[in-house]
């Protein structure tokens, strides 16, 4: 004989059941409640298998989406947890999938001194990125600045202009000048080699 | 801030909601397409034109036993695939077991045709009819399947993909093997055969896009 046993896992089966069934009538209320009340389930599905912690939040709404997308799959007949655990599952492989596919995995920021330590291979010319780095420190902080706005994270002058309180000709003059002491230094660098 | 989002991602989709109708049970859901395709080989097979021995084929237990075994294959593909658009496959992925298990007793059979009467490859390989009626064949019924899957949302896009082609190219073998009078197994695997083949690559390749949901 089958007893059915009054669990708290059962409660929260027999509601989101009911939300769910509530939400495909159209009920915006049990629809909120139902995505409400699932989000600390994906989570702690997904958590445990992910490697990045910052991935979950992604993960899970990205499972919220289809779960919105999908509703008129689920038939209120049918146990509610065995369907959202096959979309947690089929987002997370789908997001590992497109993570690892753009070799996400293989970037870093330059930031972490500690894995380019471990995994990137010293490059051939780190003795003249050194001589780059040591020439940048001459410039004055405000040259400097300048320099590296437009040079090397690509803004516009008129950009840094605006950012600098300066006007779009003198951040011009300032990267000009700034570009032929470089220049001279590390010419004179290389004449020492 | 992260909390913050998942809440305003609820909020949009609770104030987005729209009334949404349950997909029907699987089994109800595909008698539609397997009553379209088989009128739509049906009436393609007259029009080409039925094989001349067509009666007296009917008549070999062998040539029953393989139409029985195709439209076997062909039914509950089709049938899996009502399940396949559900994400979870309402927990029954055994549905799966039974057209892959009739296409290997297919494959078997195909493998002792050979042995008994011999491969007879044709001595020139090039562009046949029977490939253009194979992609003729298919080209309805694909299309519509693909249709009827798009409407649910599958998380086994290449199982979709191979459950789709078995329906339609089983469908398509019977439709072949009632318009073309060759029976050897070198002319029906090569152009009977390959084109639901081919096919079925190329939609597995594509499966994840065409499926995306």
């Amino acid at each position: 004989m089958m007893v059915s046993v009054k669990s708290p896992a059962n409660d929260r089966e027999e509601s989101w059941r009911e939300w769910a069934k509530q939400a495909q009538a159209g009920d915006k209320a049990a629809y909120t409640l139902l995505l409400k009340d699932i989000v600390p389930f994906i989570r702690s599905v997904v958590m445990p298998t992910l490697a990045n912690p910052d991935w979950v939040d992604d993960v899970t709404q990205d499972v919220l989406i289809s779960v919105h997308k999908s509703l008129n799959t689920y038939s209120a007949d049918r146990p509610f947890r065995p369907w959202l655990s096959t979309i947690i599952h089929f987002r997370r492989t789908d997001f590992l999938r497109r993570h690892y596919g753009a070799r996400d995995n293989k970037r870093t920021t330059l930031e972490n001194v500690d894995f380019q330590r471990e995994h990137v291979t010293n490059s051939p010319f780190a003795g003249e990125l050194k001589d780059i780095e040591k020439a940048l420190d001459t410039l004055s902080g405000k040259q400097r600045k300048v320099f590296e706005l437009i040079k090397i994270e690509g803004y516009t002058p008129k950009e840094v202009a605006g950012q600098m309180d300066m006007s779009v000709s003198a951040v011009k003059v300032s990267v000009h000048r700034s570009m032929k002491k470089l220049k001279g230094m590390l010419k004179e660098e290389n004449g020492k080699r | 801030m992260a909390n913050d989002n998942i809440t305003s991602l609820i909020d949009d989709l609770s104030s987005g909601l729209q009334p949404v109708r349950p997909l029907h049970h699987p089994v109800v859901r595909i008698l539609p397409w397997i009553v379209l395709a088989v009128a739509y080989v049906t009436g393609l097979s007259h029009f080409l034109g039925l094989r001349f021995d067509l009666i007296e084929k009917m008549g070999h237990s062998a040539f029953l036993f393989e139409m029985g075994l195709v439209f076997s294959i062909a039914v509950t593909a089709a049938f899996a695939t009502g399940w396949l658009a559900i994400p979870d496959m309402r927990e029954q992925k055994g549905v799966l077991a039974i057209p892959t298990a009739l296409f290997s007793v297919f494959i078997f059979w195909l493998v002792v045709q050979t042995y008994v009467e011999g491969l007879h490859m044709p001595a020139t390989i090039n562009w046949n009819h029977c490939v253009e009626d194979a992609l003729l064949m298919g080209a309805f019924p694909v299309a519509a399947l693909v249709f009827f899957s798009r409407r649910g949302a599958t998380t086994r896009p290449g199982w979709m993909a191979f459950m789709s082609i078995l329906a339609v190219g089983a469908l398509g073998w019977i439709g072949l093997r009632f318009i073309c009078a060759v029976d050897v197994v070198g002319h029906t695997g090569l152009y009977h055969f390959i084109p639901f083949v081919f096919v079925g690559g190329l939609l597995g390749a594509l499966a994840r896009k065409v499926y995306r949901w």
